[in-house]
Protein backbone atom coordinates (compact mmCIF):
# COMPACT_ATOMS: atom_id res chain seq x y z
CA UNK A 1 0.00 0.00 0.00
CA UNK A 2 1.34 3.44 -0.89
CA UNK A 3 2.08 5.84 1.92
CA UNK A 4 0.12 8.88 0.81
CA UNK A 5 -0.06 11.77 3.26
CA UNK A 6 -3.32 11.90 5.21
CA UNK A 7 -4.79 15.38 5.45
CA UNK A 8 -5.96 15.94 8.98
CA UNK A 9 -6.78 19.56 9.63
CA UNK A 10 -7.37 23.05 8.27
CA UNK A 11 -7.72 26.16 10.41
CA UNK A 12 -7.40 29.91 10.31
CA UNK A 13 -6.72 32.63 12.84
CA UNK A 14 -5.52 36.21 13.02
CA UNK A 15 -1.95 36.06 14.18
CA UNK A 16 0.82 38.49 14.95
CA UNK A 17 4.23 38.03 13.34
CA UNK A 18 7.58 38.86 14.97
CA UNK A 19 7.44 42.43 13.75
CA UNK A 20 4.10 42.99 15.47
CA UNK A 21 2.08 42.98 12.23
CA UNK A 22 -1.18 41.07 12.00
CA UNK A 23 -1.74 38.33 9.47
CA UNK A 24 -4.55 35.99 8.61
CA UNK A 25 -2.98 32.59 9.00
CA UNK A 26 -4.36 29.63 7.06
CA UNK A 27 -2.84 26.23 7.79
CA UNK A 28 -3.34 22.83 6.16
CA UNK A 29 -1.97 19.85 8.07
CA UNK A 30 -1.13 16.27 7.11
CA UNK A 31 0.58 13.23 8.59
CA UNK A 32 3.68 13.62 6.40
CA UNK A 33 5.24 16.20 4.05
CA UNK A 34 3.03 16.67 0.99
CA UNK A 35 3.37 18.14 -2.48
CA UNK A 36 1.15 21.05 -3.42
CA UNK A 37 0.49 23.47 -6.25
CA UNK A 38 -0.44 27.04 -5.45
CA UNK A 39 -2.37 29.09 -7.98
CA UNK A 40 -4.14 32.44 -8.04
CA UNK A 41 -6.84 32.37 -10.74
CA UNK A 42 -7.95 35.89 -9.80
CA UNK A 43 -6.99 38.52 -7.20
CA UNK A 44 -9.74 37.36 -4.84
CA UNK A 45 -8.92 33.66 -4.87
CA UNK A 46 -6.06 31.28 -4.19
CA UNK A 47 -6.11 27.60 -5.11
CA UNK A 48 -4.07 24.97 -3.33
CA UNK A 49 -3.93 21.49 -4.88
CA UNK A 50 -2.59 18.93 -2.45
CA UNK A 51 -1.66 15.33 -3.16
CA UNK A 52 -2.98 13.13 -0.39
CA UNK A 53 -6.01 11.51 1.16
CA UNK A 54 -8.52 13.43 3.24
CA UNK A 55 -9.05 11.95 6.68
CA UNK A 56 -10.52 15.21 7.86
CA UNK A 57 -14.00 16.59 7.38
CA UNK A 58 -14.09 18.44 4.07
CA UNK A 59 -16.98 20.83 4.62
CA UNK A 60 -16.24 24.54 4.05
CA UNK A 61 -14.23 26.52 6.58
CA UNK A 62 -15.95 29.86 7.19
CA UNK A 63 -13.64 32.62 8.41
CA UNK A 64 -14.98 36.09 7.49
CA UNK A 65 -12.28 38.16 9.13
CA UNK A 66 -12.27 40.97 6.57
CA UNK A 67 -9.50 39.34 4.52
CA UNK A 68 -10.36 35.64 4.23
CA UNK A 69 -14.01 34.80 3.58
CA UNK A 70 -13.93 31.01 3.46
CA UNK A 71 -12.15 27.94 2.20
CA UNK A 72 -14.04 25.32 0.22
CA UNK A 73 -12.63 21.82 -0.15
CA UNK A 74 -13.10 19.35 -3.01
CA UNK A 75 -11.83 15.78 -2.80
CA UNK A 76 -10.75 14.03 -6.00
CA UNK A 77 -10.19 10.44 -4.89
CA UNK A 78 -9.27 9.07 -8.32
CA UNK A 79 -6.31 11.48 -8.51
CA UNK A 80 -5.53 11.27 -4.78
CA UNK A 81 -5.93 15.03 -4.73
CA UNK A 82 -7.63 17.52 -2.52
CA UNK A 83 -8.40 20.99 -3.84
CA UNK A 84 -8.64 23.95 -1.43
CA UNK A 85 -10.24 27.09 -2.82
CA UNK A 86 -9.36 30.11 -0.70
CA UNK A 87 -11.92 32.88 -1.21
CA UNK A 88 -10.77 36.34 -0.17
CA UNK A 89 -12.74 39.39 0.93
CA UNK A 90 -9.98 41.77 -0.16
CA UNK A 91 -7.09 41.27 -2.61
CA UNK A 92 -4.51 40.25 0.01
CA UNK A 93 -1.02 38.95 -0.77
CA UNK A 94 0.01 35.58 0.63
CA UNK A 95 3.37 34.38 1.90
CA UNK A 96 3.72 30.60 1.81
CA UNK A 97 5.81 28.40 4.07
CA UNK A 98 6.05 24.70 4.85
CA UNK A 99 7.03 22.92 8.06
CA UNK A 100 7.87 19.23 8.07
CA UNK A 101 6.86 17.24 11.09
CA UNK A 102 4.02 15.39 12.72
CA UNK A 103 1.82 17.02 11.54
CA UNK A 104 3.45 18.59 8.49
CA UNK A 105 2.00 22.00 7.80
CA UNK A 106 1.47 24.28 4.82
CA UNK A 107 0.96 27.87 5.98
CA UNK A 108 -0.41 30.80 4.01
CA UNK A 109 0.11 34.14 5.72
CA UNK A 110 -2.33 36.61 4.22
CA UNK A 111 -1.48 40.25 4.63
CA UNK A 112 -4.12 42.24 6.47
CA UNK A 113 -2.92 45.50 4.97
CA UNK A 114 -6.14 46.14 2.94
CA UNK A 115 -8.03 46.27 6.23
CA UNK A 116 -5.28 48.24 7.93
CA UNK A 117 -5.00 50.75 5.08
CA UNK A 118 -8.73 51.31 5.38
CA UNK A 119 -8.82 51.93 9.14
CA UNK A 120 -5.45 53.64 9.55
CA UNK A 121 -5.95 57.24 10.66
CA UNK A 122 -9.73 56.89 10.87
CA UNK A 123 -11.43 58.25 13.96
CA UNK A 124 -13.91 55.80 15.49
CA UNK A 125 -16.18 56.75 18.38
CA UNK A 126 -17.24 53.90 20.65
CA UNK A 127 -20.23 54.48 22.87
CA UNK A 128 -20.69 51.82 25.56
CA UNK A 129 -24.31 52.28 26.67
CA UNK A 130 -25.45 53.18 30.21
CA UNK A 131 -22.83 53.29 33.00
CA UNK A 132 -22.55 54.50 36.57
CA UNK A 133 -25.89 54.29 38.37
CA UNK A 134 -27.63 53.20 35.15
CA UNK A 135 -26.97 49.47 34.78
CA UNK A 136 -29.17 48.97 31.73
CA UNK A 137 -30.74 45.52 31.39
CA UNK A 138 -29.77 42.70 33.71
CA UNK A 139 -29.22 39.03 32.80
CA UNK A 140 -31.12 36.24 34.59
CA UNK A 141 -27.95 35.11 36.39
CA UNK A 142 -26.02 38.25 37.24
CA UNK A 143 -24.58 40.24 34.34
CA UNK A 144 -25.36 43.92 33.78
CA UNK A 145 -25.59 45.55 30.37
CA UNK A 146 -23.34 48.47 31.36
CA UNK A 147 -20.52 46.07 32.23
CA UNK A 148 -20.75 43.74 29.24
CA UNK A 149 -20.90 46.58 26.71
CA UNK A 150 -17.87 48.08 28.43
CA UNK A 151 -16.07 44.81 27.84
CA UNK A 152 -17.16 44.74 24.19
CA UNK A 153 -15.99 48.35 23.76
CA UNK A 154 -12.55 47.41 25.12
CA UNK A 155 -12.30 44.65 22.53
CA UNK A 156 -13.35 47.03 19.71
CA UNK A 157 -10.81 49.51 20.95
CA UNK A 158 -8.01 46.93 21.03
CA UNK A 159 -8.70 45.76 17.48
CA UNK A 160 -9.10 49.29 16.11
CA UNK A 161 -5.84 50.49 17.65
CA UNK A 162 -4.04 47.53 16.10
CA UNK A 163 -5.41 48.68 12.75
CA UNK A 164 -4.04 52.16 13.35
CA UNK A 165 -7.37 53.88 14.03
CA UNK A 166 -7.93 56.65 16.56
CA UNK A 167 -10.43 55.50 19.19
CA UNK A 168 -12.64 57.78 21.27
CA UNK A 169 -14.81 56.43 24.06
CA UNK A 170 -17.91 58.40 25.03
CA UNK A 171 -17.63 57.50 28.68
CA UNK A 172 -15.22 56.31 31.35
CA UNK A 173 -16.03 53.03 33.09
CA UNK A 174 -18.09 54.49 35.95
CA UNK A 175 -19.76 57.37 34.09
CA UNK A 176 -23.10 57.85 32.40
CA UNK A 177 -23.05 61.03 30.27
CA UNK A 178 -26.30 62.16 28.62
CA UNK A 179 -26.99 61.06 25.05
CA UNK A 180 -26.48 64.56 23.57
CA UNK A 181 -22.96 64.63 24.94
CA UNK A 182 -22.22 61.13 23.64
CA UNK A 183 -23.66 61.84 20.20
CA UNK A 184 -21.71 65.11 20.03
CA UNK A 185 -18.45 63.17 20.06
CA UNK A 186 -19.37 61.83 16.62
CA UNK A 187 -18.68 65.20 15.03
CA UNK A 188 -15.72 64.94 12.66
CA UNK A 189 -15.42 61.20 13.20
CA UNK A 190 -15.47 58.49 10.53
CA UNK A 191 -17.68 56.03 12.37
CA UNK A 192 -19.83 56.03 15.51
CA UNK A 193 -20.73 52.73 17.17
CA UNK A 194 -23.08 52.63 20.13
CA UNK A 195 -23.03 49.36 22.08
CA UNK A 196 -26.03 47.97 23.93
CA UNK A 197 -27.76 44.72 24.69
CA UNK A 198 -31.44 44.18 24.12
CA UNK A 199 -33.71 43.27 27.02
CA UNK A 200 -37.21 41.76 27.21
CA UNK A 201 -39.64 40.51 29.81
CA UNK A 202 -40.00 37.35 27.75
CA UNK A 203 -36.92 35.26 28.54
CA UNK A 204 -37.33 33.28 25.32
CA UNK A 205 -36.41 36.22 23.10
CA UNK A 206 -32.80 36.17 22.05
CA UNK A 207 -30.44 37.53 19.44
CA UNK A 208 -28.61 40.56 18.06
CA UNK A 209 -29.95 43.63 16.27
CA UNK A 210 -28.46 46.62 14.49
CA UNK A 211 -30.08 50.06 14.69
CA UNK A 212 -29.50 52.85 12.16
CA UNK A 213 -30.48 56.52 11.78
CA UNK A 214 -33.98 56.77 10.26
CA UNK A 215 -34.32 57.91 6.66
CA UNK A 216 -30.86 56.85 5.50
CA UNK A 217 -30.89 54.17 2.85
CA UNK A 218 -27.11 54.00 3.02
CA UNK A 219 -27.12 53.34 6.76
CA UNK A 220 -29.87 50.75 6.35
CA UNK A 221 -27.68 48.84 3.89
CA UNK A 222 -24.71 49.10 6.25
CA UNK A 223 -26.82 47.92 9.18
CA UNK A 224 -28.00 44.89 7.23
CA UNK A 225 -24.46 43.99 6.16
CA UNK A 226 -23.17 44.31 9.72
CA UNK A 227 -25.98 42.21 11.17
CA UNK A 228 -25.39 39.47 8.60
CA UNK A 229 -21.75 39.38 9.60
CA UNK A 230 -22.54 39.25 13.31
CA UNK A 231 -24.94 36.35 12.78
CA UNK A 232 -22.60 34.27 10.67
CA UNK A 233 -19.52 34.95 12.77
CA UNK A 234 -20.93 34.70 16.32
CA UNK A 235 -23.86 32.33 15.53
CA UNK A 236 -26.14 34.52 17.64
CA UNK A 237 -29.50 34.74 15.84
CA UNK A 238 -30.46 38.07 14.26
CA UNK A 239 -33.49 39.96 15.57
CA UNK A 240 -33.39 42.37 12.66
CA UNK A 241 -32.42 45.93 11.79
CA UNK A 242 -34.44 48.89 13.05
CA UNK A 243 -34.40 52.67 12.60
CA UNK A 244 -33.64 54.54 15.87
CA UNK A 245 -34.39 58.26 16.14
CA UNK A 246 -31.58 58.97 18.66
CA UNK A 247 -28.96 57.99 16.11
CA UNK A 248 -30.11 60.93 13.98
CA UNK A 249 -28.43 63.14 16.59
CA UNK A 250 -25.01 61.87 15.54
CA UNK A 251 -24.07 64.36 12.84
CA UNK A 252 -21.70 63.99 9.95
CA UNK A 253 -20.61 60.36 10.21
CA UNK A 254 -22.04 56.86 9.79
CA UNK A 255 -23.67 55.82 13.07
CA UNK A 256 -24.94 52.44 14.20
CA UNK A 257 -26.15 51.04 17.48
CA UNK A 258 -25.48 47.38 18.02
CA UNK A 259 -27.54 45.31 20.40
CA UNK A 260 -24.98 42.57 20.75
CA UNK A 261 -27.35 40.00 22.29
CA UNK A 262 -30.56 39.89 24.33
CA UNK A 263 -29.09 39.79 27.82
CA UNK A 264 -32.39 38.76 29.47
CA UNK A 265 -32.16 35.38 27.74
CA UNK A 266 -30.26 32.60 29.57
CA UNK A 267 -28.26 31.52 26.51
CA UNK A 268 -27.35 35.04 25.43
CA UNK A 269 -26.24 35.99 28.91
CA UNK A 270 -24.03 32.90 29.01
CA UNK A 271 -22.52 33.79 25.64
CA UNK A 272 -21.44 37.15 27.07
CA UNK A 273 -19.14 35.31 29.48
CA UNK A 274 -17.15 33.90 26.59
CA UNK A 275 -14.23 36.24 25.76
CA UNK A 276 -14.17 34.93 22.18
CA UNK A 277 -17.67 36.26 21.67
CA UNK A 278 -16.58 39.87 22.17
CA UNK A 279 -13.58 39.31 19.92
CA UNK A 280 -15.67 37.80 17.14
CA UNK A 281 -18.37 40.42 17.42
CA UNK A 282 -15.90 43.29 17.07
CA UNK A 283 -14.19 41.56 14.15
CA UNK A 284 -17.53 40.94 12.43
CA UNK A 285 -18.58 44.58 12.76
CA UNK A 286 -15.23 46.00 11.63
CA UNK A 287 -15.06 43.58 8.68
CA UNK A 288 -18.66 44.43 7.77
CA UNK A 289 -17.97 48.17 7.74
CA UNK A 290 -14.76 47.61 5.74
CA UNK A 291 -16.42 45.38 3.16
CA UNK A 292 -19.34 47.81 2.68
CA UNK A 293 -17.27 51.01 2.54
CA UNK A 294 -13.82 49.76 1.57
CA UNK A 295 -14.89 48.59 -1.87
CA UNK A 296 -16.84 51.73 -2.59
CA UNK A 297 -14.06 54.14 -1.65
CA UNK A 298 -11.04 51.99 -2.30
CA UNK A 299 -11.28 51.78 -6.07
CA UNK B 1 6.96 10.01 24.67
CA UNK B 2 4.91 11.00 21.61
CA UNK B 3 6.48 11.94 18.28
CA UNK B 4 3.46 13.93 17.19
CA UNK B 5 0.15 15.39 18.27
CA UNK B 6 -2.26 15.35 15.33
CA UNK B 7 -5.64 17.08 15.70
CA UNK B 8 -8.25 15.84 13.22
CA UNK B 9 -10.99 18.13 11.93
CA UNK B 10 -14.40 16.43 12.17
CA UNK B 11 -17.96 17.23 11.23
CA UNK B 12 -20.22 18.46 14.01
CA UNK B 13 -20.89 15.37 16.06
CA UNK B 14 -24.50 14.81 17.10
CA UNK B 15 -26.52 12.13 18.86
CA UNK B 16 -27.00 10.48 15.44
CA UNK B 17 -23.32 9.54 15.49
CA UNK B 18 -21.83 6.32 16.80
CA UNK B 19 -18.71 7.63 18.50
CA UNK B 20 -16.72 4.42 17.98
CA UNK B 21 -17.44 4.48 14.25
CA UNK B 22 -16.52 8.19 14.14
CA UNK B 23 -13.21 7.55 15.91
CA UNK B 24 -12.41 4.71 13.47
CA UNK B 25 -13.24 6.73 10.38
CA UNK B 26 -11.19 9.82 11.20
CA UNK B 27 -8.12 7.93 12.39
CA UNK B 28 -8.01 5.19 9.76
CA UNK B 29 -4.60 4.84 8.16
CA UNK B 30 -3.05 7.01 10.86
CA UNK B 31 -3.49 5.46 14.29
CA UNK B 32 -2.17 1.97 15.00
CA UNK B 33 -1.07 -0.17 17.94
CA UNK B 34 0.81 1.89 20.52
CA UNK B 35 -0.66 5.19 19.32
CA UNK B 36 -3.40 6.89 21.30
CA UNK B 37 -6.72 8.19 20.01
CA UNK B 38 -7.86 11.05 22.24
CA UNK B 39 -11.48 12.19 22.32
CA UNK B 40 -12.91 15.32 23.90
CA UNK B 41 -15.40 14.25 26.58
CA UNK B 42 -18.08 16.62 25.34
CA UNK B 43 -18.44 14.95 21.94
CA UNK B 44 -18.65 11.53 23.55
CA UNK B 45 -21.44 12.88 25.76
CA UNK B 46 -23.22 14.52 22.83
CA UNK B 47 -23.12 11.27 20.82
CA UNK B 48 -24.72 9.56 23.82
CA UNK B 49 -27.65 11.98 23.76
CA UNK B 50 -26.44 13.76 26.90
CA UNK B 51 -26.90 17.26 25.44
CA UNK B 52 -30.13 18.46 27.00
CA UNK B 53 -32.23 21.46 26.11
CA UNK B 54 -33.12 23.42 29.27
CA UNK B 55 -36.71 23.76 28.02
CA UNK B 56 -37.07 20.04 28.69
CA UNK B 57 -36.02 20.35 32.32
CA UNK B 58 -38.45 21.35 35.08
CA UNK B 59 -36.31 22.90 37.79
CA UNK B 60 -37.71 22.50 41.30
CA UNK B 61 -37.57 25.08 44.04
CA UNK B 62 -34.33 23.60 45.43
CA UNK B 63 -32.57 23.90 42.06
CA UNK B 64 -33.72 27.50 41.80
CA UNK B 65 -32.20 28.31 45.17
CA UNK B 66 -29.00 26.30 44.81
CA UNK B 67 -28.10 27.66 41.38
CA UNK B 68 -27.62 31.03 43.12
CA UNK B 69 -25.16 29.45 45.52
CA UNK B 70 -21.70 30.89 44.79
CA UNK B 71 -18.29 29.17 44.68
CA UNK B 72 -19.13 26.68 41.98
CA UNK B 73 -16.63 28.47 39.73
CA UNK B 74 -19.48 30.06 37.79
CA UNK B 75 -21.04 26.87 36.48
CA UNK B 76 -24.35 25.23 37.44
CA UNK B 77 -25.56 28.82 37.48
CA UNK B 78 -28.87 28.16 35.76
CA UNK B 79 -31.81 26.42 37.48
CA UNK B 80 -31.98 23.79 34.72
CA UNK B 81 -28.31 22.83 35.05
CA UNK B 82 -28.67 22.58 38.83
CA UNK B 83 -31.77 20.41 38.43
CA UNK B 84 -29.77 18.03 36.21
CA UNK B 85 -26.95 18.03 38.79
CA UNK B 86 -29.43 17.05 41.50
CA UNK B 87 -30.65 14.23 39.29
CA UNK B 88 -27.11 13.05 38.48
CA UNK B 89 -25.75 12.68 42.00
CA UNK B 90 -28.73 13.13 44.32
CA UNK B 91 -29.88 16.00 46.50
CA UNK B 92 -27.80 14.99 49.51
CA UNK B 93 -24.49 15.12 47.73
CA UNK B 94 -25.25 18.49 46.15
CA UNK B 95 -26.23 19.88 49.57
CA UNK B 96 -23.08 18.43 51.13
CA UNK B 97 -21.10 20.04 48.31
CA UNK B 98 -22.66 23.42 49.08
CA UNK B 99 -21.79 23.00 52.77
CA UNK B 100 -18.22 22.12 51.80
CA UNK B 101 -18.03 25.13 49.47
CA UNK B 102 -19.19 27.39 52.31
CA UNK B 103 -16.60 25.91 54.68
CA UNK B 104 -13.97 26.20 51.94
CA UNK B 105 -14.81 29.84 51.49
CA UNK B 106 -14.18 30.51 55.19
CA UNK B 107 -10.80 28.80 54.92
CA UNK B 108 -9.98 30.43 51.60
CA UNK B 109 -10.02 27.11 49.69
CA UNK B 110 -11.53 26.69 46.25
CA UNK B 111 -12.98 23.64 44.53
CA UNK B 112 -14.51 21.98 47.60
CA UNK B 113 -17.97 21.92 46.04
CA UNK B 114 -16.89 19.44 43.37
CA UNK B 115 -14.66 17.41 45.67
CA UNK B 116 -17.67 16.64 47.86
CA UNK B 117 -20.57 16.77 45.39
CA UNK B 118 -18.76 14.66 42.82
CA UNK B 119 -16.44 15.40 39.97
CA UNK B 120 -19.04 14.27 37.42
CA UNK B 121 -20.74 17.57 38.22
CA UNK B 122 -17.63 19.45 37.15
CA UNK B 123 -18.19 17.88 33.72
CA UNK B 124 -21.60 19.48 33.31
CA UNK B 125 -21.31 22.31 30.83
CA UNK B 126 -23.97 24.88 31.56
CA UNK B 127 -25.94 26.79 28.92
CA UNK B 128 -23.59 28.61 26.49
CA UNK B 129 -20.64 26.57 27.76
CA UNK B 130 -20.34 24.62 24.51
CA UNK B 131 -19.83 25.76 20.93
CA UNK B 132 -22.52 26.24 18.33
CA UNK B 133 -24.80 24.39 17.63
CA UNK B 134 -24.84 23.22 21.27
CA UNK B 135 -24.79 26.61 22.97
CA UNK B 136 -28.48 26.24 23.91
CA UNK B 137 -27.86 22.90 25.60
CA UNK B 138 -26.63 21.74 28.95
CA UNK B 139 -24.09 18.96 28.36
CA UNK B 140 -23.67 16.29 30.99
CA UNK B 141 -20.50 14.25 31.34
CA UNK B 142 -20.20 11.10 29.20
CA UNK B 143 -21.69 7.83 30.43
CA UNK B 144 -19.35 4.83 30.93
CA UNK B 145 -16.30 6.53 29.40
CA UNK B 146 -14.05 3.54 30.13
CA UNK B 147 -16.36 1.26 28.12
CA UNK B 148 -16.28 3.69 25.20
CA UNK B 149 -12.47 3.86 25.32
CA UNK B 150 -12.19 0.06 25.38
CA UNK B 151 -14.57 -0.20 22.42
CA UNK B 152 -12.43 2.23 20.43
CA UNK B 153 -9.33 0.19 21.23
CA UNK B 154 -11.13 -2.98 20.18
CA UNK B 155 -12.17 -1.40 16.86
CA UNK B 156 -8.93 0.38 15.94
CA UNK B 157 -6.11 -1.47 17.68
CA UNK B 158 -4.88 1.84 19.07
CA UNK B 159 -5.11 2.93 22.69
CA UNK B 160 -7.85 5.42 23.56
CA UNK B 161 -8.34 8.22 26.04
CA UNK B 162 -11.34 10.39 26.86
CA UNK B 163 -10.43 13.69 28.46
CA UNK B 164 -11.67 17.11 29.46
CA UNK B 165 -9.17 19.84 28.66
CA UNK B 166 -9.51 23.58 29.05
CA UNK B 167 -7.57 26.56 27.75
CA UNK B 168 -5.81 26.96 31.09
CA UNK B 169 -4.05 23.64 30.58
CA UNK B 170 -6.12 21.61 33.05
CA UNK B 171 -6.40 18.03 31.81
CA UNK B 172 -8.90 15.66 33.40
CA UNK B 173 -8.59 12.10 32.16
CA UNK B 174 -11.91 10.28 32.37
CA UNK B 175 -10.86 7.02 30.78
CA UNK B 176 -7.67 5.51 29.41
CA UNK B 177 -7.03 2.04 28.00
CA UNK B 178 -3.38 1.86 29.05
CA UNK B 179 -2.53 3.11 32.52
CA UNK B 180 1.24 3.48 31.89
CA UNK B 181 0.45 6.24 29.41
CA UNK B 182 -1.35 8.40 31.97
CA UNK B 183 1.36 11.01 32.56
CA UNK B 184 2.49 11.19 28.93
CA UNK B 185 -1.07 11.61 27.67
CA UNK B 186 -1.74 14.30 30.23
CA UNK B 187 1.36 16.20 29.11
CA UNK B 188 0.45 15.81 25.44
CA UNK B 189 -3.04 17.23 25.92
CA UNK B 190 -2.01 20.18 28.07
CA UNK B 191 -1.87 22.57 25.10
CA UNK B 192 -5.53 21.76 24.34
CA UNK B 193 -5.15 20.25 20.85
CA UNK B 194 -8.96 19.73 20.87
CA UNK B 195 -8.96 23.45 20.11
CA UNK B 196 -11.20 26.25 21.15
CA UNK B 197 -13.99 28.10 19.44
CA UNK B 198 -13.38 27.98 15.71
CA UNK B 199 -11.36 24.82 15.70
CA UNK B 200 -13.38 21.65 15.33
CA UNK B 201 -10.86 18.96 16.27
CA UNK B 202 -12.41 16.84 19.03
CA UNK B 203 -10.28 13.87 17.93
CA UNK B 204 -6.53 13.99 18.39
CA UNK B 205 -4.05 11.26 17.49
CA UNK B 206 -0.96 10.92 19.66
CA UNK B 207 1.67 9.15 17.55
CA UNK B 208 4.28 7.18 19.40
CA UNK B 209 7.89 7.23 18.23
CA UNK B 210 8.55 4.66 15.51
CA UNK B 211 10.37 1.65 16.93
CA UNK B 212 14.02 1.56 16.06
CA UNK B 213 14.67 -1.55 13.98
ZN1 LIG C 1 -29.08 49.72 26.52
Amino acid sequence: MSKLPRLTNIYSKVKEDNGGRDYTLLAIEATSPFTYQLGRPDPMRYQVKVTGLANMYTGPLAVQDGILREVTITVKPEESQVLFEVWLEAPAEATVSFTEGLPSRLTLLLSRSPLKDFYCGKRVVLDPGHGGADGGHRGPVNLWEKDVVWKTAQEFSRQLRRLGAEVILTRAEGENPPWEERAGKGEGADLFISLHTHGEGDRKVRGAAVLYPPGSREMEILARAVLERIVSKTKVPGRGIFPAAELGKVKGCPALAIETVTITNWVDEGILRNPYFHRKLALAVLAGFFCTYGEKRGK
Amino acid sequence: MFAGIIPVRTHIITEEDDIVEVACRYTSGIAGPGDVIALAESVVAISQGRAILPERVRPGILARILCRFPNKSGSLATPAAMQLALKEVGTLRVLAGCAAAAAGKLLGKKGWFYIVAGRELALIDDIAGTMYPYERHIILGPKDPQKVAEAIKEATGAEAVIADVNDLGCVDILALTRKEYYQAVKEALRGNPFGNEDEQTPIVILKKFAEVA
